[in-house]
């Protein structure tokens, strides 16, 4: 648990430097398409503190990864989790999302959608290198019985 | 390919064999090694019994309870006394690790079974399942796909 607990640390201070910069290349893109041209003190220093945080989230979360026992499902949802209630506090905070039932609906649904999605694409893929595996096993396998 | 002797009275015995890639070839010349100098088996213990137990009649070698435990072709159980770490220096080169704390005789795998959790078992002629590590699983593929 401990050494969980260090590696979420390490990868979350290695990630979290990377929040300021996702934050300026995400201003900057609000501000080409003309919703943002001007930025208050208190919304710059809350929107630095947390996208650092939530970079600091993202990337320690990782760590679920490494763990040998932990399947890859249950991985990818706590993973998953984590990152759902931290994108959508982010987005909340620094007003990028409205409050209220039906901006926070569809923001879960899409978040849904794209983590079944990716899902989908990496269980496939599972199968088909399982499949191939397989198939070499079973070839080496009859070799050596001629053998 | 070429075939050398040297004799020499004085020199350590052993016998070195240069190839390219292990093939059954490779695995006859180990196994008659170690059928010949006696390293071809290890002591089991199950109940009062205690066994010789052949390497190629263990399916897999992992640990339950603590305890380093042999899984023979019956599926039956015997405790091993050496270490996991140990066995595996002295185990034939068919035997490769699946998960951090199991060893498998790759001729005694009925199959790889991707589970929809994303984890992947493998199989034994037995019945026993042992789930596969996500780096050994990685470590499986680069050893029989060669990538």
């Amino acid at each position: 648990m401990k050494k969980h607990f260090a590696e979420f640390i390490r990868r979350g201070l290695t990630a979290c430097g990377f929040g300021p910069l996702v934050l300026a290349v995400f201003y900057r893109i609000l501000q080409l398409q003309g919703d943002v041209q001007t930025l208050t003190v208190d919304q710059v220093c809350v929107g630095i503190f947390s996208v650092s945080a939530l970079a600091f989230v993202a990337g320690g979360m990782n760590f679920v990864y490494q763990i040998e026992r932990l399947p890859l499902m249950a991985a990818i949802l706590i993973h998953g989790g984590v990152l759902y209630v931290s994108y959508l506090a982010v987005y909340l905070v620094n007003d990028w999302l409205e409050w209220g039932t039906a901006p926070i609906l569809v923001f879960s649904g899409i978040f849904v959608i794209g983590y079944l999605a990716i899902w989908a694409v990496i269980y496939s893929i599972l199968r088909r290198r399982t499949a191939r595996l397989n198939a070499i096993l079973k070839k080496k396998q009859q070799n050596a019985a001629e053998e | 390919m070429k075939y050398k002797l040297i004799i020499d009275r004085d020199a350590e015995e052993e016998i070195v064999v240069v190839v390219r890639a292990p093939s059954s070839l490779t695995e006859q010349i180990e196994n008659l090694v170690r059928s010949f100098s006696g390293t071809d088996s290890i002591m089991g213990y199950r109940d009062d019994e205690m066994r010789k137990l052949a390497f190629r009649e263990i399916e897999c070698i992992t640990i339950l309870d603590r305890k380093v435990i042999a899984i023979d072709g019956e599926g039956k159980q015997y405790r091993i006394q050496d270490r996991l770490r140990d066995l595996e220096e002295i185990l034939p080169s068919y035997f490769i690790r699946i998960n951090k704390s199991a060893l498998a005789n790759e001729h005694r795998i009925q199959r790889f079974d991707a589970a929809f959790s994303g984890g992947v078992d493998a199989v034994f002629a037995c019945g026993y399942r042992e789930y596969v590590s996500r780096r050994c699983f990685a470590e499986i593929r680069r050893r029989y796909e060669g990538i």
